[in-house]
């Protein structure tokens, strides 16, 4: 379906208002639809949920990228990779409502650190060994016990 | 060469239509997507387009600023670029595979985005094939990445794995019934989300929806891939006892509904896209009972695909109703083989 407004664009927003019972659908893309109808978009909804309604109380500013604490509350969105250090104090909550205290446990990088991967590897082999106790599959399991030894060993 | 959704088979699992991996990633050193000046995007443009160039057996297609909009809408309808890539008016490519089952976008919200394509419930393999390709790239262009946070990405709901792994399902028992709403529900509890046609914010069309990770920090990629698959399994024995059950309390009402989108789509000469999409649905639906047992020679998909406003009139040619009744053309040579 095409934007209502330009007639250009897929129409990704779907607006239905009701006023005094009459129902009226508006659909919009996504540049028309900040424009038509702000606070209606997904950032904005980010905005109240990574922030609340509380105004940003420091005005800091990305030395590497020039993102700064009032756009990132605005728009939900890191300038750089060096935003979620300069901003980590304020994302802090953000990143604890949206993951808990969760921390990376997936793939790393080809070129990280050695010494990451080993730990990642660890954690992993460590998860994989219980769930192969819970299977019983114990060839697996011993396998897995000799491999987290191992990577223990390295660590010292 | 043929395209991914040809070969997917006609027969078989007809629930699970296509699996979709995508990956998120940022070159460390770079400002991200919204903040890079246009000598930035354009020289992350050319590095990318240099490491894929050697990418022989994917065999890519660029598209990039230059391509036509009528072009990028088409890539959009067929799932291959985001809405948010097409609109965009910056300096910005993507590249396709020949079999349209590897795409890659730079400078969309992330710097890249790969994502790939096939038929069926296959994440696994998908990702396998992922994350070679992953590693390839992180080799020639360095990532953002951090031990505790994983791959930095311009939003914080992508962090981690910055991986989305999502399924097509086909669940027309379970959106008649209702059931569709309390399945969403149970999934959104253990991290799953479903979406419509088209992703986030779509509506669903033709009972077609995508169930995908909700965030994949605090979970290895494969723990989220098996997360998705075993919602993916359960809704999937959810439909199927459905189906079953609506097909013994009234055969005849199932059957009517099968041979009524037949009918329609053999003899009808305009058909809107949203009809052409239900109607396609009741027809998938008919040969997973095995009410019609002559699968048509193009797969469903491949058809679905095919009805979409922009691949139908890739030059923006047609008038609406011109549209229309070309797609009517379309579906009734695909499903009628007695007509030329």
């Amino acid at each position: 379906m095409l934007c209502q407004n330009c007639g250009k664009h897929t129409a990704t927003y779907h607006f239905t208002q009701n006023i005094n019972g009459e129902t009226t659908e508006t659909h919009l893309c996504a540049h028309c639809a900040a424009q038509k109808a702000p606070g209606t978009g997904v950032s904005d909804l980010f905005d109240s949920l990574f922030f609340g309604t509380s105004l940003p109380r420091r005005a800091a500013v990305c030395e590497s990228c020039g993102m700064t604490l009032s756009e990132l509350s605005r728009t939900g969105k890191a300038g750089c990779a060096a935003c979620y250090k300069t901003f980590a104090a304020e994302l802090r909550p953000t990143l604890r409502r949206l993951y808990g205290t969760a921390v990376h446990t997936g793939k790393a990088p080809a070129d990280a650190s050695e010494d990451l991967r080993r730990k990642r590897r660890l954690s992993e082999a460590k998860r994989e060994l219980s769930a192969a106790i819970d299977a019983q599959e114990f060839e697996r399991a011993a396998a897995l016990r000799d491999e987290i030894r191992s990577l223990s060993a390295d660590e010292l | 060469m043929n395209k991914w959704y040809e070969l997917s088979p006609a027969g078989g699992d007809l629930i699970a239509v296509s699996s979709r991996i995508r990956l998120a990633r940022n070159v460390a050193g770079l400002p991200f997507p919204g903040r890079m000046s246009a000598a930035e995007e354009t020289e992350l443009c050319r590095r990318v387009r240099e490491a894929v160039s050697s990418w022989h057996a994917e065999n890519f297609t660029e598209y990039n600023e230059t391509t036509p909009a009528s072009t990028l809408a088409a890539l959009t309808e067929s799932h291959l670029v985001s809405p948010a890539f097409a609109e965009s008016g910056r300096v910005r490519a993507a590249f396709i595979s020949a079999d349209e089952s590897v795409s890659l976008m730079v400078c969309e919200e992330d710097h890249l985005r790969l994502q790939l394509l096939g038929p069926g419930l296959h994440l696994d393999s998908l990702y396998a094939r992922a994350d070679r390709l992953d590693d390839d790239l992180c080799g020639r262009l360095h990532f953002s990445f951090d031990e505790q946070l994983g791959f930095l990405t311009r939003c914080p709901t992508n962090l981690g794995c910055g991986l989305r792994a999502s399924v097509m399902l086909h669940l027309p028992a379970l959106t008649e019934s209702g059931g569709i709403r309390r399945i969403a529900e149970r999934a959104a509890k253990v991290g799953v989300t479903l979406r419509g046609f088209f992703g986030e914010g779509s509506t669903p069309a033709g009972a077609f929806y995508q169930i995908s990770n909700q965030s994949s920090l605090g979970l290895s990629e494969a723990e989220i891939l098996q997360r998705v698959t075993e919602v993916v399994e359960v809704i999937i024995r959810e439909e199927q006892r459905l189906r079953e059950e609506y097909r013994k309390a009234d055969p005849t009402g199932m059957a009517d509904r099968v041979w009524r989108a037949c009918g329609l789509h053999t003899h009808a000469r305009r058909m809107s896209t949203a009809e052409a999409m239900g109607l396609l649905s009741d027809v998938r639906l008919g040969l997973s009972l095995g009410i019609l047992t002559d699968a048509p020679a193009r797969p469903l998909f491949a058809l679905l695909r095919d009805i979409m406003p922009a691949v139908l009139d890739p030059e923006s040619k047609m008038t609406a109703p011109e549209r229309d009744a070309a797609r009517a053309e379309l579906l009734r040579k695909a499903l009628s083989p007695r007509e030329e």
